[in-house]
């Protein structure tokens, strides 16, 4: 029975340890995903990917312009300089990796590829 | 005039013997691969890229000459605001995956689509859209590539002294072969290569920009004393807010949308590479595009003389950089960075505009006539095709027309006007239809380009916002016309193209 999430099949065990038949543990088991399940994934995915735009152009703004407002140099040059450049680097960085590692999923993308003369 | 060199040459020569050898390699895996059939091998490498390789395949594809020589030769002009502006470019590729990589790669294999056209005709069901497409594919991708070739010829010429033509003909024919040859698995091994020489082109330039200048606070005091405004983000008012707008839009958001960056989605073979790829392409694309527009501002430290003293154009700032603080064979290494840059933009414009011929116009048609066309008669008439397109830009670059950066520019707007809402329709919208996408596609490109050509802008701000403008009304509008005039026969239709595309409605 699928129930959505990683974990779906559950071991039941009797015998002398579980006399009355008594789940003992759970088994991961991959999740089978059906096409709409993986293109309603894709979806979410997409409109994450959007979020991340808003907040990455956010950073990019306020350490930049922003940082621009304040006088001061490292190595003789304006800190905007660095966080405009370098700080909106690492947002898009820390964006990748939080839609890659929390938002993005895996599944096989093949189904039966249909082809091209079908 | 530079005295010509064999030394510096040499890197350049080492450089595309590596990328001919690894395109012949990959034809060969392609043969022992085998199954698919030829089209799928040639023109979207059986969908096995992985992560590392479709990084670097979607950066250097993007990432052309004019980021290498154009972008930072502004930059020395204009300072530290155009490197902040060049910053935007880090959010391309989770744009691009985030957006487009799943559902382009599901989408895809369920219709056994290997370009986008076919993806394109598919949804909307138009022959008259995918044809549009595939004009303007074939024209704007033809103006890109001569503009790449110019421009890695104009710098060789400079650098090493030989002439524009000789350098045109080194690479330009080294890059016709390798393409021809190794189909899309070979274009993105060769990008691969081609990213890597891209880093260390700008390791070298840095060191001797570096070295020459008296070191980075060296450079900044000089920058200082001789133009202040470049240390300042709107640069003496040379860099305007409207301008971050206009290029956020330009380089750095609508760029998910490019036909030659989409169909890269198509072809990465799991979750796990898409991933990957992500975070490591976020990362590379980064160091590179602020490292190399960071070079430009910097050889202001070291090329302090004003614009006529150079030539008059931005374009020539870089090659005298190098010329000026490398010995010959160092030069000749950092020069294979631009000239990389050129290439794998090239290769992989060249493997798509013949692709968009093959494929999706006469494969097509021979399809609807019922003919079977043989995978040998593919084979030839792909190579064919390929090397014949390769030819004819190379001829255009032979007599050069005059700035890089524009005809760079549009391109890139022409294709992301005529692509964004129709892509965008066609994967998140049931509403979009033909009518809308027909509209959105031919009405966005045709005002864009004539605004582009008459010089007309709004509020004047980039032509960009215009296309981009004109081609979303279009394609609501028109999907409003074209829902109403909708009838029972559209609806059977639409029934299995939805089953593809929003099986989730």
């Amino acid at each position: 029975m699928q129930v959505g999430g990683a974990y779906n099949m559950r071991v039941i065990v009797r015998g002398a340890c579980a006399p009355e038949g008594e789940e003992l543990f759970v088994l991961p088991e991959k999740k089978q995903w059906t096409y709409r399940e993986k293109m309603a994934q894709a979806n979410r995915e997409a409109k994450a990917t959007v979020v991340a735009l808003v907040i990455v152009v956010v950073v990019w703004i306020a350490a930049g312009f922003g940082l621009s407002a304040f006088d001061v140099e490292v190595f003789g040059t304006p800190i905007w300089v660095f966080g405009g450049t370098l700080g909106t680097w690492i947002a898009a960085i820390v964006a990748a990796v939080v839609l890659g590692r929390r938002v993005f999923a895996d599944f096989d993308l093949n189904e039966e590829e249909r082809d091209a003369n079908n | 005039m530079q005295t010509t060199s064999i030394a510096g040459l040499l890197p350049v020569l080492i450089f595309l013997v590596l990328a001919l050898g690894l395109a012949i390699a990959a034809r060969r895996r392609s043969r022992a691969a085998g199954e698919g059939g030829f089209v799928k091998e040639y023109f979207i490498g059986n969908r096995t890229l992985g992560g590392f390789v479709l990084a670097m395949t979607t950066i250097a594809t993007y990432g052309s000459v004019s980021s290498f020589v154009g972008g930072p030769g502004q930059a020395w002009q204009t300072g530290f605001g155009w490197v902040y502006m060049a910053a935007v470019q880090v959010t391309t590729l989770f744009l691009l995956y985030g957006i487009m990589g799943k559902k382009m790669a599901l989408v895809s294999r369920k219709l056994g689509a290997v370009t986008v056209i076919d993806v394109i005709r598919a949804r909307f069901r138009s022959n008259a859209l995918a044809n549009a497409a595939a004009l303007i594919i074939v024209l704007f991708f033809a103006a890109t590539m001569v503009a790449q070739f110019v421009g890695g010829a104009k710098l060789f010429e400079a650098v090493t002294g030989y002439s524009y033509f000789v350098g045109l003909a080194i690479f330009g024919v080294a890059v016709i072969i390798f393409t021809t040859v190794g189909g899309f698995r070979g274009v993105a091994v060769t990008d691969a290569l081609c990213g890597i020489a891209m880093l260390v082109g700008i390791v070298v330039l840095a060191a001797g920009i570096l070295i020459a200048g008296g070191g980075w606070e060296n450079i900044m005091g000089t920058i200082r004393t001789n133009h202040p405004q470049m240390l300042e983000p709107l640069s003496g008012g040379t860099m305007p807010v409207s301008l971050y707008f206009t290029q956020w839009l330009l380089v750095g958001i609508f760029t998910f949308a490019l036909p030659q960056s989409v169909v890269r989605c198509m072809g990465y073979k799991d979750t796990k590479s898409l991933r990957g790829a992500m975070i490591g392409g976020t990362i590379i694309i980064g160091a590179m595009m602020i490292g190399v527009t960071t070079l430009g501002v910097l050889s202001a430290g070291v090329l302090t003389g004003d614009l006529a003293s150079y030539g008059g154009s931005v374009d020539n700032i870089i090659p005298r950089t190098i010329v000026e603080t490398l010995p010959p064979w160092l030069a000749g290494v950092a020069i294979v960075g631009p000239v990389a840059a050129s290439i794998s933009t090239v290769s992989s414009l060249l493997i798509a505009s013949s692709s968009a011929i093959i494929k999706d116009l006469w494969l097509h048609y021979a399809d609807d006539r019922g003919q079977q066309v043989s995978d040998a008669v593919m084979a030839r008439s792909s190579q064919i095709i390929t090397l014949g397109v390769g030819v004819i830009v190379f001829v255009l670059a032979v007599v050069p027309p005059s700035v890089i950066w524009k005809i760079n520019m549009f391109a890139f707007g022409g294709l992301e006007t005529a692509f964004c809402w129709v892509l965008v329709g066609a994967l998140f919208f049931k509403r979009a239809n033909k009518v809308g996408a027909i509209a959105s596609m031919v009405g966005g490109t045709a005002v864009y380009c004539l605004c582009m050509s008459l010089g007309f802008k709004l509020f004047g701000l980039h032509q960009i916002v215009i296309g981009i403008t004109v081609s979303l009304l279009c394609m609501v509008i028109g999907s409003w016309v074209g829902n109403r005039r909708a009838n029972a026969a559209d609806a059977a239709a639409d029934a299995e193209m939805r089953e593809v595309f929003f099986p989730e409605a």
